[in-house]
């Protein structure tokens, strides 16, 4: 073999050789422990939580609509109902009958109350900027929110819708995320928020992945 | 003769078409000039940065010490009856505010009178003062902390002529040019006048300039008083005059005047003069106060009230008795007027920001969407996150405990230095910057620019990386810290721990806890560097990191905020929101250039950075900073971890309560030895921090996957049902742990709570799930 071929070997030899050692190499020179008794272990799993249902491909019922009812001649007691005021079409004819009460059944608050009492000024004023298309000016406001009360799961839900409104479906999601991971116990909250998740993948194009969020909600409704 | 006379009528106009010939292109020029200086961004405003603006409600933790040091700030004045937006009273515990007039980013909130209770450190109710309303939030107008001068050091506080008072108008004009109304840009008569005085004293002694003359002689040209000078100014009066009204020129000569001077600074227009004599707004000056600065007008430097006052007083008179002239005034209200003081503040405010440190990661972050230029020239406004309480409360910290470090270790003084910031947890709100111990000084940014290596302050991320792994490891998995040797490229390299010695049977918890080197080593070469790097980047971390094992013990150079990314992330749950200092950026016009809106990412599992900070806060009670157990005030809870490195050249602590996180540095600039470590450092100048600050105990909310089980601590087994004795330990489901199949040999059976690791009356425990038999 000619000179070069032996230093080009020995080159190679030492490349590959240094390619093993590549990644330090730990070694534990520590004397012989004392045997001590040890007592019996054996490794088992700790008892999961409560498995998570299957996504399945049913679609969930919608959410149910209170329908406003037409009132019969006597309404039960302790009805709220309110008037509506007869109105008068070109005829001169009162378009609605005197019996036609419609009646307005006792609705959940959709307008979710916030934790401090201070911010329902500040809140209202989002959701009417939300309502007019104010977005950035209304995630300001949720933000000044925040300021005053950092963990409350209500206004971090607030904030993932109007990140979904933006067409920020990332950020909806991380941010519904943080919701839940602040939302105590409160299961109209956490489902809130899964739907709002399903919402955000639905708009990235991750079906599968808004399903299983579907069904997360259902969990809790 | 003929000839001659044809020949100097021939030799005239020749001289005079000449004349023209040159004459007109020049006027051309002037008049350009005029033009474009007069019209566009001609006076070159800076941009102003405000600080956070604060929100005002009942029950909100605030004191009226607090509030009354915001409100002089604010340059508001005590008075006993506030009635002028810029007044205030205190009477006890009830302060009375007539607020501004702020126009926020999003709307525009108008002067408000109202009244504030409070009760010990916070505010009890508010209401509106006329009509006893109740007032659930208002926003106080933020502290302006900054304006972004030009290059050459001007500022302006632009006024409009309606909105000027009259009677700085009416002595404006009684003193300087009576005519300003009538004349066309000149007063050919006063020049003569003038002329003719100047000549007979041999100098100048008289101007006859109109105010349009002075404006051009501010505005355009310098302070040269040649013959050359003085015809470009006469005929760039008369071009003013021509192409814009006299409202227009007066306003501009409002907003133009040289009327001051702050070291190199100067003070030009009424606005400005207003804030830097008296710091007030001009609609809030009483009438011998505007009078003396339309006196200033004509000399701002020989009648400078500060240096020359007997000098400022008479000239203020004059105009007074120039006023009683033309009828504007009567002679009694005239003397009562010459009777006042001059009202000037004895010092100037700062003109250079006092926030040096905050207003660099402000410039940092508008860099990267505005030039230098624009930021300098279009009247913006910024609206940042900062605090000016809590900054107060970080530079009194630092400045304390330097010198008490320097004092009690016999330390050379002004030897040591140090960094600190503080933000908000839930969203990465920068609230303070300290660069160093001198905070006024705009130099080297320690918080910002200065990269030490961090020490233990990383091991965190190492246990959050094999918290990850509840298949592999758990609070309570056994860790080994016997000897150990890693085997380099370079040679061999045994990590030691700081008490030199080895801690058999130690678990993940306690190594954390105490911060041993050698188990926190092994742990990270079992999970793998690139695992750990993988932490780091989630957690915020972008400097480069070097692969190396030392990386575990924290070879890695960071700047401040970088760490504090870190811990923010750790402290929300593991959400990263990226920190911020701006929220947004208005133009002139009020229109929102550019929002910084809060970003959220989930960075690491929640539920291992649960456990984690079950481990961080063991360390502020039984680990290496456990000092803050008697430094913080009782029942603040806090988590935290120290860093100190080789040779003790850096120490480090950072933490967090339920509200706040900060991190603190304290070293020598020389990369000399202190001789203090994190926890006898750093956490000083931490604590003294926090043990005023207004902040909510940290209580962080058990994520739903978490469960607790009894644990034997000498194995990290757990105990099966029946036995007594053990420890609660919290767990994430699903995890593998080790089961004993008997009961504890050694079943020395704990006091009530002494055996447990961690307080588990803190969280709910659900004992009815968890354990497996």
């Amino acid at each position: 073999m000619n000179h070069v071929t032996k230093v080009t070997g020995a080159v190679l030899t030492v490349l590959l050789m240094s390619a093993c050692v590549t990644r330090p190499h730990v070694r534990q020179r520590v004397p012989e422990p004392v045997r001590k008794p040890q007592p019996a272990v054996q490794r088992v799993q700790l008892k999961p939580a409560p498995p998570v249902e299957e996504a399945t491909t049913v679609p969930l019922a919608m959410p149910q609509i209170h329908q406003p009812q037409v009132l019969q001649q006597t309404p039960p007691q302790g009805t709220v109902y309110s008037e509506i005021l007869p109105q008068e079409n070109g005829y001169g004819e009162l378009a609605g009958s005197d019996q036609e009460i419609i009646q307005e059944q006792q609705r959940p608050v959709e307008a979710e109350q916030p934790g401090n009492p201070v911010l329902v000024g500040l809140l209202a004023q989002a959701d009417q900027d939300v309502f007019d298309g104010h977005l950035d000016r209304a995630a300001a406001a949720i933000e000044r929110a925040l300021r005053i009360d950092p963990k409350d799961a209500q206004l971090w839900k607030r904030l993932a819708k109007i990140r979904l409104e933006q067409k920020r479906p990332h950020q909806a999601e991380s941010t519904a995320r943080k919701s839940i991971r602040l939302a105590r116990g409160d299961w109209g909250l956490l489902a809130d928020n899964w739907l709002l998740i399903a919402e955000a993948r639905d708009l990235r194009g991750d079906v599968a992945g808004a399903d299983r969020a579907r069904a997360k909600a259902a969990r809790y409704q | 003769m003929k000839i001659k006379r044809r020949r100097l009528l021939w030799l005239l106009l020749l001289s005079w078409v000449l004349l023209m010939v040159l004459l007109i292109p020049h006027v051309i020029h002037l008049n350009q000039r005029v033009v474009a200086q007069f019209e566009g961004k001609r006076w070159e405003l800076p941009a102003h940065v405000y600080a956070q603006s604060m929100d005002l409600f009942g029950g909100k933790p605030l004191s009226a010490k607090q509030l009354r040091k915001i409100l002089s700030w604010l340059n508001y004045v005590e008075v006993k009856q506030p009635q002028k937006a810029g007044e205030y009273s205190r009477k006890g515990s009830r302060v009375e505010i007539v607020t501004r007039g702020f126009r926020f980013p999003d709307e525009y909130q108008a002067s408000q009178h109202i009244v504030l209770r409070f009760k010990g450190k916070a505010i009890t109710d508010i209401q509106d003062a006329e009509t006893g309303k109740p007032v659930s939030l208002f926003r106080l107008e933020p502290v302006r902390i900054a304006n972004i001068y030009p290059k050459h050091n001007e500022d302006r506080r632009l006024v409009k002529l309606e909105n000027v008072p009259p009677l700085l108008v009416a002595a404006l004009l009684a003193v300087e040019d009576q005519d300003f109304y009538q004349h066309h840009g000149l007063k050919p008569t006063s020049i003569i006048r003038a002329g003719l005085a100047n000549m007979r004293a041999g100098r100048t002694v008289q101007g006859g300039s109109t105010l349009t003359q002075q404006l051009v002689k501010n505005f355009f040209l310098s302070n040269e008083r040649s013959l050359h000078r003085k015809l470009n100014e006469a005929i760039m009066s008369l071009l003013l005059e021509w192409h814009y009204d006299k409202n227009e020129i007066l306003e501009a000569y409002l907003n133009e005047i040289y009327l001051g001077q702050d070291g190199n600074r100067s003070i030009h227009g009424f606005g400005l003069a207003s804030q830097f004599y008296y710091q007030r707004e001009l609609n809030e000056l009483e009438p011998q106060q505007l009078v003396l600065l339309a006196a200033l007008a004509k000399g701002a430097s020989y009648f400078a009230p500060r240096r020359h006052p007997e000098r400022a007083k008479e000239r203020r008179n004059l105009v007074i008795d120039l006023l009683v002239e033309a009828q504007l005034l009567d002679t009694g209200q005239a003397e009562v007027l010459k009777g006042k003081p001059l009202g000037v503040s004895p010092k100037a405010p700062s003109g250079i920001t006092a926030y040096p440190a905050f207003l660099q990661m402000v410039r940092k972050q508008l860099r990267k969407q505005y030039k230098d230029e624009d930021l300098q020239s279009e009247g913006l406004r910024v609206f940042t996150t900062f605090d000016p309480l809590i900054q107060a409360q970080a530079e009194q910290a630092v400045t304390r405990q330097l010198k008490r470090l320097e004092k009690e270790r016999g330390i050379e003084p002004d030897s040591l230095q140090a960094a600190l910031m503080v933000a908000s947890v839930e969203q990465g709100e920068v609230l303070a910057v300290v660069g160093g111990r001198n905070p006024r000084f705009a130099g080297f940014n320690r918080a910002l620019e200065m990269k030490r290596p961090i020490g233990s302050a990383i091991k965190p991320a190492v246990y959050l990386t094999a918290l990850s792994h509840p298949e592999k490891y758990n609070l309570v998995s056994l860790l080994d810290d016997s000897e150990l040797v890693v085997t380099l490229k370079t040679g061999d390299w045994m990590p030691s721990n700081y008490d030199h010695s080895f801690h058999e049977g130690t678990n993940l918890s306690e190594s954390l806890i105490h911060s041993y080197n050698i188990a926190t080593v092994r742990l990270g070469l079992d999970l793998g560097l690139d695992h750990v790097i993988q932490t780091l980047r989630a957690l915020g971390v972008e400097s480069p990191l070097n692969p190396f094992p030392s990386l575990l013990l924290g070879a890695a150079e960071l700047p401040p905020v970088e760490l504090l990314q870190m811990y923010q992330t750790i402290a929300a749950g593991g959400y990263r929101s990226e920190l911020r200092a701006i929220l947004a950026v208005v133009n002139q016009s009020g229109e929102t250039l550019q929002r910084y809106p809060l970003t959220v990412e989930q960075a690491v599992s929640a539920d291992a950075d649960f456990l984690l900070t079950k481990i961080l806060q063991e360390v502020a009670v039984s680990g290496t900073a456990r000092a803050l157990g008697y430094l913080l005030p009782g029942g603040l809870e806090v988590a935290g971890k120290t860093g100190t490195t080789n040779d003790l050249r850096d120490s480090w602590f950072a933490g967090f309560s339920g509200e706040h996180v900060a991190v603190a540095w304290v070293g020598r600039d020389d990369n000399k030895s202190t001789g203090l470590t994190g926890s006898s450092g750093a956490l000083r100048v931490w604590a003294d921090v926090f043990k005023d600050l207004q902040t909510q105990p940290l209580e962080p909310s058990q994520p739903d996957d978490i469960e607790w089980a009894m644990v034997d601590i000498k194995t990290g087994a757990l105990i099966p049902a029946g036995c007594s004795g053990g420890s609660w330990v919290p767990f994430i489901a699903g995890s593998w742990v080790l089961t004993l199949e008997d009961c504890p040999e050694d079943s020395a059976v704990p006091e009530a709570g002494a055996g447990d690791l961690f307080d588990p009356e803190t969280t709910e425990i659900d004992t009815s799930r968890g354990i497996m038999q």
